[in-house]
């Protein structure tokens, strides 16, 4: 599996005949030249033929496998460029103090808290959730370090309130995160402290967790392997060749690297190592900017991209915005980063060789991040870098042409690009004008620009499907309501975006993306014709039969493989994970 | 720290327990400085167009001075921004949304760059006395957050319920915490709007015989061992709704002003302040409730004398 398994050498003898030959299939081929095709030849993990079975029967020696698809739809495989398998199943898989308790008072918690302890003795952290202030107020308490340490003095207690804003830490806590009156306030957020003598008294406030977080054990690299894991096992059998995970630290690297090690890596993945500790730390960030990521690297696995926030999110308004949220505010969300920062950042990281992906949600943090390409090109000239816009959830109608113009990708994630209960709600604050041209993949495309999808898992499902149909529909994919949200594109543009724009994503388009002569192997057989149907409700109950990378089956829902040199690494019915 | 420091009370309460009606109150009124009001929605507040002076943009400027805005989805942004208003405002107030923790708002307050600026004076709850025992699952687990989070709860619409729901609901509530029943959110102002530092000097509050409360003030003589005067704060019964003043510590060359609401101490370094006694301080308690020789004794026993 791994890339060392298909190394030739420029003076390894090549057979003349192919390895594996799939007929009788309806190849939608992402190939203008030849958009369709009945059968494909693979030898090495590489197309060496695509067309009908009679073009390609020379290739069939004594040692072909041969396969017949019975009729079934195949094309490219799926290339998401954007989700977080690690965020969404770590936390689940971690095993944390979970009080369970909605509003569990102070007799309660502490319970919680001695359980938790005696069945993981020693001396380690203790960290969970929840508490609520109320409870302590009813009980004529103050939660804080006092109280804490008066339930559990030697071992590090850090305890996360309900409503997200306080973290409750124990006088143990503190010291090992070398926290004492002299210490500082970060700037988004704070610790409470004694009036008098300026300690603190154990409630770390909102920014404040992060001082705790750095004194912890990071997740263990077994609890993220699996999550990585089930994560490549559910994308796998849902089609997807290749994906962007893009939030790594030197341990996220490591569990990955295991995957792929163990041959269980069954998608491309290109990892993006944060920039900013606001969901991890990375402590070895600069090592692994200037070249350590080279250790992780594989045909399976790059670290050459970098995450940047530049902004926030459309739910508490905290997008950078060109224009004020509302009417009667002058508030137009803000930068977490001064734009000297970025452009600083991105032209150091294109002279680098590294990938820029930059979470922009509003428009004037993608007009602040194409503004950092172009300082980025006038400095180092073309690098040949395709830099990342993430999420675009709002672009300026003026920046369109620009994607194109500075060879930057527009990456969409699905969250509320088409209307649920949730998503209505939430993007409301947008107002009816903004709406409208929200996720303008039609937008970016009629400029020529490079357009791509990311499900952005756990914010939305990881499911390509859902995204893929929503993209063509822009409506709900469960009902028959009407509300549509911004622009459809057609489904052969979907497609596109969903596999070859991927691939160019990757800096991968010469070797995977679409069925051509030379390209990886990367294809998927599904149950269905995509163009046989009006697309809502029917893309996303597409089911995968097979995916195949580097011409090898990684998942085989009907076992078509087994028992074969060709089984695959995933079989049977997708994993539930969602 | 300065005695400029403007005043933040914060006002929460589910909606219909009249947080509209005491804050149309507090913004018509001129006596209470210059003052902010920031509200969730405009045409709740129902501002007699007559004494609106200037509308622009967010801020609605009324002829008494008051400024009245709507809330900003960056509180802090927005509160920063209040703080270097010229004249410099002495007191904000805020309402919260219904259905939030005024926890939150509160936890906002306590942001570095804003304690230089301003300071919680207080956290008022209303409780809608004829609804409150209706409240289930989540939104009485709000309303629970929003009385824990309360210096003062008002239980309003007293007159809409007998004596006896009234008593219940107190007992179910006011374990620990210093309600007052009203009608119409009446409630003297010197309960609702706490001043840090004393403009008149330390003198008992005026409270004339109708009013519920009674003041008197308290000279000390000698400094205060800090861990005893908070215990003491700690245990105040209920009836002593505010206490105010100044006082010097043990080990603490400069005096702080203390300022007491409900269960809830804060002091803050009187830098400059030259107290002609080691301590004195304001009391304002309930009316009748004769508790003045007791805490008197109690202070003194804790100067040591």
């Amino acid at each position: 599996m791994t890339a060392s398994d298909q190394f030739t050498s420029t003076h390894s003898v090549v057979g003349e005949h192919a390895d594996l030959v799939l007929h009788h299939g309806r190849f939608y081929t992402l190939d203008p030249s030849q958009p369709w095709a009945d059968a494909v030849a693979i030898r090495g993990g590489r197309f060496i033929a695509v067309g009908t079975l009679a073009d390609l029967q020379h290739l069939i020696g004594p040692q072909t496998r041969q396969h017949d698809l019975l009729g079934a739809f195949c094309m490219p495989g799926l290339h998401d460029m954007h989700t977080h398998p690690d965020l969404a199943l770590a936390p689940r898989y971690s095993d944390d103090l979970d009080v369970g308790i909605e509003d569990p008072t102070p007799e309660q918690l502490a319970a919680a808290i001695h359980a938790y302890a005696d069945a993981h003795p020693g001396d380690g952290w203790i960290y969970g959730q929840y508490w609520v202030r109320y409870t302590f107020r009813e009980a004529g308490l103050t939660p804080g370090r006092e109280w804490l340490d008066s339930i559990m003095p030697d071992r590090p207690v850090a305890l996360l309130d309900r409503m997200w804003g306080t973290m409750m830490v124990n006088s143990c806590a503190l010291k090992l995160a070398g926290i004492d009156r002299h210490t500082a306030d970060p700037r988004n957020g704070y610790m409470e402290r004694d009036e008098l003598s300026g300690e603190p008294n154990g409630l770390m406030i909102d920014g404040a967790y992060a001082l705790i977080h750095a004194a912890m054990p990071p997740t263990p690299v077994a609890v993220l392997r699996r999550a990585y894991r089930d994560g490549v096992h559910f994308q796998s059998s849902r089609g997807v060749t290749a994906t962007k995970y893009v939030h790594v630290c030197e341990r996220r690297l490591d569990a990955l690297k295991e995957l792929d090690d163990a041959g269980e890596l069954s998608v491309r993945v290109e990892a993006a190592i944060s920039w900013q500790d606001d969901i991890f730390p990375v402590r070895r960030r600069w090592e692994l900017l200037g070249g350590e990521r080279h250790y992780y690297r594989s045909a399976r696995l790059n670290a050459n991209a970098v995450k940047f926030h530049f902004d926030g999110t459309v739910e508490p308004k905290s997008s950078y915005l060109m224009t004020p949220w509302a009417a009667d505010s002058s508030w137009r969300g803000k930068l977490n980063l001064t734009p000297e920062h970025i452009t600083d950042m991105v032209v150091d990281m294109d002279r680098r060789g590294l990938r820029v992906i930059a979470h922009c949600t509003g428009d004037g943090a993608s007009d602040v991040f194409l503004d950092a390409v172009a300082e980025a090109r006038r400095v180092n000239g073309d690098s040949g870098i395709r830099h990342q816009c993430a999420h675009s959830t709002l672009l300026h109608p003026g920046n369109l042409k620009r994607f194109k113009a500075l060879n930057v990708i527009a990456e969409f994630s699905p969250a509320a690009w088409y209307p649920t209960p949730f998503a209505s709600g939430a993007r409301s604050g947008y107002g009816a004008e903004r709406l409208k041209r929200i996720y303008d993949f039609k937008g970016v495309l009629a400029e020529g620009g490079l357009a791509v999808m990311g499900t952005d898992w756990p914010v939305a499902s990881i499911d390509p499907w859902l995204a893929l149909e929503t993209m063509v529909t822009r409506q709900n994919p469960w009902n028959q309501e009407p509300d549509c949200f911004g622009e459809p594109i057609t489904l052969e543009q979907a497609l596109q975006v969903a596999t070859l724009n991927g691939a160019h994503a990757m800096g991968l388009e010469h070797s995977t993306g679409s069925l051509e002569v030379g390209k990886c192997a990367d294809l998927i057989v599904i149950d269905r014709d995509l163009f046989a149907q009006p697309a809502r409700n029917y893309i996303h109950q597409t089911q995968v039969l097979l995916t195949f990378v580097d011409g090898r089956p990684v998942y085989d829902r009907l076992n078509a493989f087994e028992g074969t040199a060709l089984q695959a690494v995933w079989q049977g019915l997708p994993p539930v994970i969602e | 720290m300065n005695n400029d420091s403007i005043a933040v009370t914060v006002v929460s309460g589910f909606l219909g327990a009249g947080k509209t009606t005491l804050l149309n109150r507090i913004a018509q009124q001129p006596q209470h400085g210059r003052m902010a009001v920031i509200v969730n929605d405009f045409g709740e507040l129902n501002i007699d167009a007559a004494i609106i002076a200037e509308v622009t943009d967010a801020v609605f400027s009324l002829q008494n001075g008051c400024i009245c805005c709507t809330v900003q989805e960056d509180l802090l942004a927005q509160l920063v921004s209040l703080s270097q208003l010229r004249p410099r405002l002495d007191r904000i107030v805020i309402e919260c949304s219904g259905v939030s923790d005024p926890q939150r708002i509160v936890q906002t307050l306590g942001y570095p760059q804003l304690k230089a600026h301003l300071h919680l004076d207080t956290v008022i709850t209303l409780v809608d006395a004829s609804g409150y025992a209706a409240l289930e699952g989540e939104f009485a687990r709000l309303s629970r957050a929003q009385v824990a989070c309360a210096d003062l709860v008002l239980l309003n619409k007293a007159d809409l319920v007998s004596a006896a729901e009234l008593q219940s609901l107190r007992a179910t509530i006011g374990a620990r915490t210093r309600v007052i029943s009203t009608v119409q959110a009446q409630i003297p102002d010197a309960l609702l709007l706490g001043e840090r530092s004393p403009r008149n000097g330390f003198t008992p509050v005026p409270a004339p015989h109708h009013e519920l409360f009674e003041s008197w003030t308290w000279q000390g003589t000698q400094a205060l061992p800090a861990k005893a005067l908070r215990d003491w704060l700690g245990q105040l019964p209920k009836d002593v709704f505010r206490l105010k003043g100044l006082v010097h510590l043990q080990g603490n060359d400069q005096p702080f002003w203390l300022q007491h609401v409900g269960n809830r101490s804060q002091f803050t370094l009187a830098s400059g302040e030259h107290a002609q006694n080691s301590a004195q301080l304001v009391f304002i308690a309930r009316r009748g409730s004769d508790l003045r020789q007791r805490l008197e004794a109690q202070l003194q026993e804790m100067q040591g004398l």
